[in-house]
């Protein structure tokens, strides 16, 4: 067994520190992310001809984490990196490919998964949103919920019904949608912390027949590889481990009797995070190429979404309220934000419940794991 | 990272199977390593206990816990091999030296030791015992799948609820949890890497984790648990963990000490 990162992924980390240090403090996300991509370090997982370096996707994750650590928009990367790219990259026609890959993996663009409904939320076979042909193309109506970054997207990987439905599953289809369309509104939705939230509406907006990903009617089984590709658990680790850092660097903030009644939960916090870590790894390391086993990826997002929670909950109500909240701390800034951004973490990228119908219905359960 | 057993790792884990599975109730676990061929090196692919690092140790502590063989001499004898080997002492080559090391271990096995064991024993001491603990939550874990999977309620099999399915994927989860941090402190271990505030962390996380299970096992089988003797054995040997591991909470006491003496710089840190 092995717990750290081997030589080859520990000399891509070095690399995009030495980019991104070279390029000086002041340069804006999105540029850092196209800096990235122009030294084809966005999607290293990806082919050689599609902008990547034939790596695999431990290699990714390994300098995913690392752009997590440095703050950079992390959800924004992974889902146009993984789950719209990647299933572009398995799903999608050559001509679609070559449309996009290029430019995804060259940080040129962001795009967005938009799966859920305001009354589909975690059920996404229970969406409204339709597409009916129209000439040679189609023409989609409805509205599109909770998408992150969506406003900085110009490409969106959507689910929409195309035909009346058989069966529950039946009649979805996924099209890429460009967002800069006729008809397209991106506006923002309340969210407790952070950038708000993104509701997208579709008023009759014209696609081409090339727009859909995968069989026509029948995308429904592309949907879980879709989430799959972005449900590694890595935009939760690294919150996780930012916030644990700012939590540890309170703590030794207090006075001695409370930095000594709080180390033991601390102790706790830091082993359940580098536990999560391992398994996160574990998942994107038994990868058989971009498949990943699904239940191994359940453990993986739940270990990394819970740990993180654990951290934000712990701050929250035990070490921000003995803290002085008027000595400007940036840590305890820190903290404030986990506060409200945690209870997204068994929610978005699949339920918790969908992880863990999948754990329990392993016999013997427990058995990716030893 | 990397955390597939190695060969020799699985067939150990294999070996010991094959070997419980045919064990009369109530062999200690030092005798199932015997009939599993694994305290000697003659003749065996395997590499025996004298060969093994801590790793193999928890991964064979954790095989013979899912049936709850008693460890106490298995533990000692661990406990003395690691003795020897920290004074410097090249054990592979001294079968003999085993066997002498089993008689003493098997004559002290029923004294107590002194002190808390959350105090008392060693991290290594700590890391093996958490592996053992896992081994008796996965013992209770894959009983209590089989009895959901077989009982049925309201004309359903139990298991099809997601109340009892969900809180069975809990406890997985918790124990893969419990697992990984054995496994990343004794690999440390073994690499040199002192496991600080990790080894008591497993222990703790571990008994926890198992007690859990116990709580779940019987659940599962409702009230058909509490006079099931195999369910109340693995149940009283989940809570016996306290015991030989320590108090969860003295557990935790001793890795915040710990993590408070090491600073920044503890091996753990992510």
């Amino acid at each position: 067994m092995r717990f750290e990162l081997d030589d080859s992924q520990t000399a891509l980390v070095a690399e995009v520190d030495r980019l991104l240090d070279e390029s000086g403090p002041d340069l804006p996300p999105l540029d850092q992310i196209a800096l990235l991509g122009e030294h084809r370090l966005l999607a290293v997982h990806y082919p050689v001809r599609y902008g990547g370096r034939d790596l695999t996707l431990a290699h990714h994750a390994a300098v995913a984490e690392r752009m997590g650590e440095r703050g950079l928009p992390d959800v924004a990367h992974l889902v146009t990196v993984q789950a719209v790219g990647c299933t572009i990259l398995c799903h999608g026609t050559e001509r679609q490919r070559a449309a996009w890959l290029l430019q995804i993996a060259g940080g040129r663009l962001l795009a967005s998964l938009l799966l859920s409904e305001k009354t589909a939320g975690s059920d996404l076979a229970g969406i409204e949103t339709n597409a009916v042909a129209d000439g040679d193309g189609w023409r989609i109506t409805g509205a599109k919920s909770w998408s992150l970054f969506a406003d900085w997207s110009t490409l969106a990987l959507c689910s929409v019904r195309t035909r009346p439905r058989e069966h529950r599953y039946d009649g979805i289809s996924l099209f890429l949608v460009d967002l800069s369309a006729t008809g397209v509104k991106v506006s923002p939705t309340f969210r407790a912390s952070g950038a708000p939230y993104c509701t997208v509406t579709f008023d009759g907006v014209l696609v081409g027949e090339d727009s859909v990903v995968g069989p026509l009617h029948r995308g429904w089984p592309i949907l879980p590889t879709a989430i799959g590709f972005e449900r590694m658990g890595f935009d939760y680790l690294t919150r996780a481990v930012r916030w644990l850092a700012a939590a540890e660097q309170e703590v030794r903030r207090l006075p001695a009797d409370l930095r000594s009644a709080f180390a033991p939960q601390v102790a706790r916090l830091r082993f359940r995070v580098a536990n999560a870590r391992a398994m996160a790894y574990h998942a994107v390391g038994t990868a058989d190429g971009l498949d990943m086993d699904e239940i191994t990826v359940a453990y993986a997002k739940l270990a990394c979404g819970t740990a993180a929670q654990a951290v934000a909950r712990w701050a929250g109500t035990e070490l921000l309220p003995v803290t002085r909240p008027d000595d400007g701390s940036p840590a305890a800034e820190v903290l404030r934000a986990a506060v409200a951004e945690a209870p997204e973490f068994t929610i978005s990228g699949g339920a918790q419940e969908l992880q863990m119908d999948l754990i329990a219905n392993e016999f013997p359960i427990g058995g990716v794991f030893r | 990272m990397n955390l597939q057993p190695t060969v020799n790792q699985r067939s150990l884990v294999a070996a010991l199977r094959r070997a419980s599975a045919t064990a009369p109730d109530g062999t200690a676990a030092w005798d199932v390593l015997n009939a599993a061929g694994l305290t000697s090196a003659a003749g065996r692919d395997v590499p025996d206990v004298l060969q093994w690092g801590l790793l193999d140790w928890c991964l064979a502590l954790e095989e013979l816990g899912t049936a709850a063989h008693d460890a106490v001499l298995a533990l000692a004898v661990h406990a003395s091999l690691d003795a020897f080997q920290a004074a410097g002492e090249r054990l592979c080559d001294a079968p003999r030296r085993l066997e002498s090391v089993v008689r003493r271990c098997r004559a002290e096995a029923g004294v107590p030791p002194a002190g808390s064991p959350a105090d008392s024993l060693t991290d290594r001491g700590l890391i093996i015992r958490a592996a053992y603990a896992i081994g008796i939550g996965r013992g209770c874990l894959e009983l209590a799948q089989a009895r959901a999977a077989d009982r049925t309620v309201s004309g359903r099999r139990l298991i099809e609820f997601q109340g009892p399915a969900h809180r069975l994927a809990n406890t997985a989860v918790l124990l893969a949890d419990a697992r990984i941090g054995v496994w990343r402190a004794a690999t440390g271990e073994d690499a040199g890497t002192a496991a600080g505030s990790g080894a008591a962390a497993c222990a703790a996380t571990s008994v926890g984790a198992a007690v859990d299970a116990a709580h779940e096992l019987v659940q599962a089988h409702g009230a058909a648990g509490t006079s099931d003797q195999r369910v109340v054995e693995l149940y009283r040997a989940a809570y016996a963990l306290a015991n030989t591991c320590g108090s969860p909470q003295l557990l935790w006491a001793r890795a915040g000490r710990q993590w408070l003496a090491a600073g920044a710089s503890s091996p753990e840190a992510c």
